[in-house]
């Protein structure tokens, strides 16, 4: 006897009767073809099944993989700016008084930098957490504050939340909550630990806070991004 | 069971902890491979995210245990990713790049990578195929939710019946289509 697929499907969803089971079994037990046949109809239902499944859950998995890859491989981008073919001779002088003032020991531990958040683009799902990213890389950061604190009494734990939300009161000179902020998170395991010492030292050191300033500093490893801010701010306290 | 089963677990629950862990432990090595291939920072960041969802994709239905260590399996499955990338562009590979960094993986743990890999290629090969067959692809896909089938065909506007039928036919036209692929005929076997 032929058996098509809707009998396969039939057999497998324990639909057919006492003796037409039986009998799909007998000519299972010596039909190859019926065998790769059945087969083939579970594996396919149970890899598509399982891909489905993956499908529903994966946003949640990339937003934590998401800031990790920026973090481990893609390099800064430049913002790109147009001027006035006028404007070319002052920008080149700010920028050399910039590398300067960056380079040179001595200068302030303030002129460092960092990624923007992630997630600030939800495609048909703009949640709370996205607009405040987008608030924060608007460089609104008054605001941003005030989405991220709001966020942190409606949702569980967030080390990216925090993160930024201690870089939001940094920028708007509110040092004092700033540092419990990036001291938990420095002594923390989330991926901006590292980061996180550097914060702490700067908010320490506006704060005159120089023993925690000058502990945190020396914790800033050598490559960090931030391990000439956190010299200076070493030099500064000593 | 291999003991990097961890990782495939942290992938699973989301574990924050063992997924940075992850990337603190293999991506350094894994960009450094990828870069003296002559591939761009941010394609290898590419390649390194899309083969750990590959992982979670393959392990999602809880079934799937690790035989080697987590890193052969992952270095496998960028090099072939890479590879792949690289036919659809017009990127040049670096034959002679840096292996010193992967001497520390055994060589008898290359075959269980090899298995895992071939598992989810073959895997992307179904859903590959499904995704060319139009309205057979949302039949199947609603077929396999977790909801009373008679529910499903109301949706789909169509009697139980001929739901039935229907549901039954795209997977026995799904199935024929990945079996006259050569690289199935092991999976079916």
């Amino acid at each position: 006897m032929n058996y098509t697929y809707s009998d396969i499907d039939a057999y497998l969803n324990g639909e057919l009767n006492a003796e037409e089971q039986q009998q799909f079994e007998q000519e299972l037990r010596s039909n190859t073809q019926l065998q790769e046949q059945v087969n083939a109809y579970r594996l396919l239902n149970s890899t598509v099944g399982k891909h489905q499944q993956a499908e529903q859950t994966l946003p949640e998995l990339k937003q934590i993989l998401d800031p990790l890859t920026h973090q481990y491989f893609k390099q800064q981008k430049a913002k790109v700016f147009t001027m006035r073919r006028t404007m070319y001779m002052l920008a080149a002088a700010a920028s050399i008084v910039l590398i300067l003032l960056v380079a040179l020991p001595g200068t302030s531990p303030d002129n460092y930098s960092f990624d923007d958040m992630p997630g600030a683009i939800v495609r048909g799902n703009e949640d709370e957490k996205a607009k405040a990213a987008q608030l924060f890389n608007n460089e609104q950061y008054a605001d941003a504050a005030k989405a991220f604190q709001q966020l942190r009494s409606t949702t569980s734990p967030d080390a990216a939340v925090d993160f930024y939300l201690g870089i939001s009161l940094l920028k708007t000179e509110q040092y004092a909550d700033a540092l419990p902020l990036f001291e938990t998170l420095a002594n923390g395991t989330s991926v901006y630990a590292e980061d996180a010492n550097f914060f702490t030292a700067l908010s320490a050191y506006h704060l005159q806070q120089n023993v925690k300033a000058r502990q945190y500093a020396e914790k800033v490893k050598e490559g960090s991004r931030y391990w000439k801010n956190a010299k200076v701010i070493k030099k500064k306290v000593k | 069971m291999h003991a990097d089963q961890k990782y495939i677990t942290a992938l699973l629950q989301h574990d924050q902890r063992l997924i940075s862990e992850i990337y603190q432990r293999f991506a350094p090595n894994m960009k450094a491979y990828l870069l003296s291939r002559g591939c761009s920072e941010d394609d290898a960041g590419d390649v390194f995210q899309e083969a750990l969802i590959d992982i979670y994709k393959l392990a999602n239905d809880k079934q799937f245990e690790l035989t080697c260590p987590f890193e052969a399996f992952l270095l496998l499955l960028c090099k072939r990713k890479f590879i792949n990338k690289t036919k659809k562009t017009s990127l040049t590979v670096v034959t002679n790049g840096e292996e010193d960094a992967y001497t520390h993986i055994p060589d008898d743990a290359n075959a269980g990578a090899a298995e895992h890999v071939a598992q989810v290629e073959k895997e992307q090969l179904v859903m590959l195929v499904l995704d060319e067959m139009g309205n057979c692809k949302e039949v199947i896909l609603k077929s396999l939710l977790k909801k009373p089938q008679e529910e499903i065909a109301e949706e789909l506007g169509m009697t139980y019946a001929y739901y039935r039928k229907r549901k039954s036919n795209c997977m026995g036209e799904l199935a024929e289509l990945v079996r006259n692929k050569p690289q199935f005929k092991e999976l079916m076997s």
